[in-house]
């Protein structure tokens, strides 16, 4: 990750709900978390319901089949997420 | 200081329980398929109409794949096609050019969610769904 923000220049809930997870954890939290809780109003909650919905919601497809393909489709991207 | 730090904290915890809940609510809500697809291009239509920091005619480009300003060509055009290109040198170009880390973020959003749509409607077709 290249953004200092977006690495540690969260504010307000975020931050908190952030400082808590490496507290808790012992380890700094994943980036794709970071990234949809910078300015989580400009792009991370709306994303975040359309992923519950895709990846959870009703499908033909099971929920392990859904997470088969994304973690195949991150692995295309070279995203080890 | 301390009780202006526990009033941050108090503060902090009700956004956090706000969050939370609106996250649980969107779970909740099971959307069909046509709903999914409308959910899609919200997420496109708001991150250009939004305020934000950066120009929204140059996030709306992104999101078309559309041109964009010359000086963030190359890192767009890399998101597009293989993000894992992306290098420091890429940024650092960006922001001697003048952009800040929020407008990169917005512009770095906009390019990918843009080119994950039509990634999807190019796999639709190709299945001969309806998009």
């Amino acid at each position: 990750m290249r953004l200092a923000n977006v690495t540690s220049g969260h504010r307000g809930a975020p931050r908190f709900m952030l400082g808590v997870m490496r507290r808790v954890a012992k380890r700094e939290p994943p980036d794709i978390l970071k990234t949809l809780y910078y300015r989580p109003d400009f792009f991370g909650m709306r994303f975040s319901d359309l992923t519950q919905a895709v990846m959870r919601g009703p499908s033909e497809w099971s929920v392990g089949e859904r997470e088969l393909f994304a973690a195949f489709t991150s692995s295309l991207n070279q995203c080890v997420f | 200081m301390r009780a202006a730090g526990v009033v941050w904290v108090a503060g902090c915890t009700r956004e956090a329980g706000d969050l939370t809940r609106r996250r649980a609510r969107g779970a909740l809500r099971a959307m069909d398929r046509a709903e999914r697809r409308g959910a899609f291009a919200n997420v496109a239509r708001l991150i250009v109409e939004r305020d934000g920091r950066l120009d929204s005619s140059v996030r709306r480009s992104a999101i078309d794949g559309g041109p964009v300003p010359a000086e963030v060509t190359a890192l767009v055009s890399k998101i597009r096609a293989r993000a894992s290109d992306v290098t420091d040198a890429d940024i650092d170009h960006a922001r001697a050019a003048g952009y800040d880390e929020d407008q990169l973020f917005e512009l770095t959003v906009a390019t990918a969610v843009g080119e994950s749509q039509r990634r999807l409607n190019r796999v639709l077709d190709l299945l001969g769904r309806k998009r």
